[in-house]
């Protein structure tokens, strides 16, 4: 599930004009030619829409006549000079219906069409030009002195008449190898290291970097204000090791784990770009079984396989248990990754808007870029201790995870248009996170009351959890209780596991409480029938995402109409801030 | 070869039991400096004692043996005159050595291990366990060692401090490519066992598989062999090495309950 309105501009490309008029309306023409950049709108109509849909409709309504563009890459003018007088002829619909025959819509639209595929161009592409080969997503953000994409495209619209000439020119890009060739021998890698208060943790760390068999590495470590040890130790393997460099974040005090990637990030010389985080550590053929992997695969990134200890039992994070579950996404772990420090630039700084997932949302970025290449070697080992207290994980919500989830891995126009057409009847989800056994339990006991044609139930585990039991667990619940099995490649929370139900849901969406109860299972599933049955009854339907608090929604609304959670179009933080 | 030692030391009667007084003499044969740290209520006849044998610290009692090691340790490891070839940690949780110190580190220094102990358990992840370990010349000479004390706190519990300090010094130590060993797996080859085996080996200290007995497998016989039948045959065999051991299980017992159950008193680490 992957929202187009993200996907780059320059993979997408523009739609091939046929010169056949399209008999779809002009509002869905325009949403499914990709075409049409709600942010761009939302800076010249001065005003926020919900979602693209709504920003097209204004639009087609009001804005085209009032001089308003879709894309800074859709110059009306430039397509036809003599004007676009007639109310009914939009330009837009018209170029995308084929009206237009071979005009471009833009003065540099086959530049970045044509040019701007080949990395190599990209670096010497001028001005305007360079700006959008550059730009690969909304969230790209170009390093120009400072200037960033979005500002750039806010000056856009206040300057519309600025020269291409007076454009700063395109930050040159590192040199990104030629993925079909070797790596140069002793290729560099830089590796980040974030720490913050881990005097022990990291040792282990820097360690498994120090014994790597491949040499060719320099580590940057970057302590985020601990206020123990850590830095004294840092500077005692420093001073004993020239490779390693022991950096600061800038400000007093922490600035979290994002701005001290993007210390590291800035600092790097290396032509490819490796993490660690501190209760990491590597194999030590860690780098030469990825970066064999990357001259294999002629790609410029590779994930390879993490491990982690929970209790006594190791979980291997390996390939998708179940790729039709999960769509084809495996765990998400950054000490895995290793990518050339193009692609690193392309995707742009970590989000330190982002508390808690920063590494989600980037990985994530990275894999819309292009194909990740996968080891089977499960070489990045994750020790989890459970006397540290103050991880992220034990300290911030889950529902950050949800803002990158939101973000990268849910359709919500699709979404939308699916949930428009569900089958009536109520649809109970439960977000199964450990326990696998109460959940089953849990099932059996709802199915005691309530067959599948009445109520179908919906269970999203985690990717991430022990693989042992899975798949005797999905065989309980599938074969014998009727449920349906979806598998969530982050962690899973209620709004998220209500997300991925929706998109096949009945008309009705229950979320299970966070504790096992029977009684509180059938008590919501009772109101959800009522509701359906046309009993008045306490059905409270989702409060817009500007009013509501998401992080209540399990707790809360625990009946919804799917469509109703289709319309969230994403998690934003604000949306959890407040009462 | 300058050898440094630091052995932790607690008893709640504030004694020093003859089969501590034993280790230490022992140890102080191998040991050119010898620290005693000690979180008990000395009293003045054993305050007398610990320092007979070395430099005493005398510290309250809290964060377990990793604490008081790092007491000891740590303000030689970071002198400015540190040149110790071997440094050694033990504490008085068992009875031994039931040979020479000198035959052990001779006997595990031709093994090669740059760390090692008396056994190394398999449990959750291989580790050595830390009432006895050395630490050869490339570990004394690397900053890990240093900087592995230095992070040293009090924890919470005593498997945090398992989790934390026991298995995470044999993880950083393998991890750094130091090789690990353990007298056990070189005397008798022993093959990995599921358990401690301390318990499960027990009588591999009747010969000479194992220089130490672990006074928990004494006293509360987790291995179900017969708690009297062990002590019987290691009086009959060691007679001079287990003198007042029965006893000071006796004494011991209720107080070591009671810092199971809870109360702030010292813990066994392994």
């Amino acid at each position: 599930m992957r929202r187009p309105s993200l996907a780059p501009l320059r993979v997408r490309g523009f739609p091939v004009a046929d010169g056949r008029p399209h008999e779809a309306e002009p509002e869905q023409l325009v949403l499914r030619s990709g075409v049409f950049d709600r942010a761009w709108y939302e800076l010249q109509a001065g005003q926020s829409f919900p979602h693209d849909r709504a920003a097209i409709a204004h639009y087609l309504e009001r804005g085209r006549v009032s001089g308003l563009t879709p894309s800074p890459l859709f110059d009306p003018a430039y397509l036809d000079p003599s004007g676009w007088r007639a109310v009914e002829q939009d330009p837009l619909v018209s170029y995308l219906c084929g009206a237009t025959g071979d005009h471009d819509p833009h003065p540099l639209f086959n530049e970045v069409k044509q040019r701007a595929r080949t990395t190599a161009i990209r670096a010497d592409l001028p001005g305007l030009v360079g700006f959008f080969a550059l730009s690969s997503s909304r969230r790209a953000l170009l390093s120009l002195g400072g200037v960033s994409w979005p500002d750039a495209r806010r000056s856009m619209v206040r300057c519309l008449a600025l020269e291409p000439g007076t454009w700063p020119a395109p930050h040159p890009l590192h040199p990104d190898p030629d993925p079909s060739q070797v790596p140069p021998e002793g290729a560099l890698v830089s590796v980040v290291l974030p720490v913050r208060n881990r005097p022990l943790h990291v040792l282990t760390a820097i360690a498994s970097v120090q014994t790597q068999t491949y040499p060719g590495w320099e580590l940057l470590v970057v302590d985020d204000g601990s206020t123990d040890v850590t830095g004294a130790n840092l500077a005692l393997l420093a001073a004993a090791d020239p490779r390693i460099r022991v950096l600061t974040t800038p400000t007093d005090g922490p600035t979290g784990v994002a701005a001290a990637r993007n210390v590291g990030m800035a600092a790097a010389k290396g032509a490819y770009i490796a993490f660690l985080d501190s209760d990491y550590l590597w194999e030590p053929g860690h780098l030469e079984a990825a970066l064999a992997a990357l001259r294999a695969a002629a790609t410029s990134a590779v994930q390879t396989r993490t491990r982690r200890r929970i209790g006594k039992e190791w979980v291997d994070a390996g390939p998708p248990l179940d790729a039709s579950r999960s769509e084809g996404r495996p765990r998400a772990d950054i000490n895995g990754l290793i990518l050339t420090r193009g692609l690193a630039d392309e995707a742009g700084p970590f989000d330190e808007g982002l508390v808690r997932g920063s590494d989600l949302d980037w990985y994530w970025r990275v894999q819309d870029l292009g194909p990740l290449a996968r080891t089977d070697v499960a070489s990045a080992l994750e020790h989890v201790d459970p006397s540290v207290t103050t991880s992220l994980s034990r300290t911030q919500p889950s529902w950050w995870l949800d803002v990158a989830f939101a973000q990268h891995l849910v359709d919500w126009e699709g979404l939308r248009t699916a949930t428009r057409q569900r089958p009536p009847g109520v649809t109970f989800v439960i977000a199964a996170r450990t326990e696998r056994g109460r959940t089953i339990d849990r099932v059996r006991a709802l199915r005691e009351h309530h067959p599948p044609k009445q109520v179908e139930i919906v269970v999203v585990f985690s990717e991430s959890g022990p693989r042992a039991v899975w798949s005797s667990a999905f065989t309980v619940l599938e074969a014998r209780l009727g449920a349906t099995v979806l598998l969530h490649p982050a962690a899973t929370t209620g709004p998220s596991a209500m997300t991925l139900a929706a998109g096949t849901a009945r008309r009705l969406l229950v979320l299970g409480a966070d504790a096992a109860d029977p009684a509180e299972d059938r008590a919501r599933v009772a109101r959800a029938l009522a509701h359906v049955e046309g009993t008045p009854a306490e059905v409270r339907t989702q409060p817009r995402p500007d009013t509501s608090r998401l992080g209540r929604l399990a707790a809360a609304c625990t009946v919804v109409s799917a469509a109703d959670y289709a319309d969230l179009d994403g998690y934003e933080p604000a949306a959890y801030a407040g009462g | 070869m300058s050898t440094l030692a630091a052995f932790a030391h607690f008893d709640p009667d504030g004694m020093v039991a003859p089969h501590v007084e034993r280790h230490l003499r022992e140890l102080a044969t191998v040991a050119d400096r010898l620290v005693v740290v000690s979180t008990a209520p000395l009293t003045e006849r054993s305050r007398a004692t610990l320092s007979g044998y070395g430099r005493l610290i005398e510290r309250e009692n809290v964060g377990y043996d990793f604490c008081s090691w790092r007491a000891g340790l740590l303000p030689e490891l970071t002198s400015s005159s540190n040149s110790w070839d071997r440094v050694l940690i033990s504490n008085d949780s068992c009875v031994g050595p039931l040979l020479s110190y000198q035959r052990i580190l001779t006997e595990m220094s031709a093994s090669g291990a740059d760390v090692w102990g008396v056994a190394l358990s398999r449990q959750f992840e291989p580790h050595i366990q830390s009432f006895f370990v050395c630490f050869e010349a490339p570990v004394v000479r690397s900053p890990l060692l240093g900087a592995f004390w230095n992070a040293v706190t009090p924890l919470a519990n005593r498997w945090f401090v398992v989790n934390r300090y026991e298995l995470g010094l044999s993880r950083l130590m393998r991890t750094a490519g130091f090789t690990l060993g353990s007298y056990l797996d070189v005397k008798t080859g022993s093959q990995p066992v599921d358990g401690n085996p301390m318990i499960v080996h027990w009588d591999k200290a009747l010969g000479d598989g194992l220089p130490f007995v672990k006074v928990e497998v004494l006293r509360d016989d987790p291995g179900g062999f017969g708690a009297e039948t062990m002590l019987t045959r290691f009086e009959e065999r060691f007679p001079v090495e287990f003198e007042g051991v029965r006893e000071y299980i006796e004494r011991t017992r209720e107080a070591i309950a009671i810092a199971r159950s809870g109360s702030p008193v010292h813990e066994e680490t392994a």
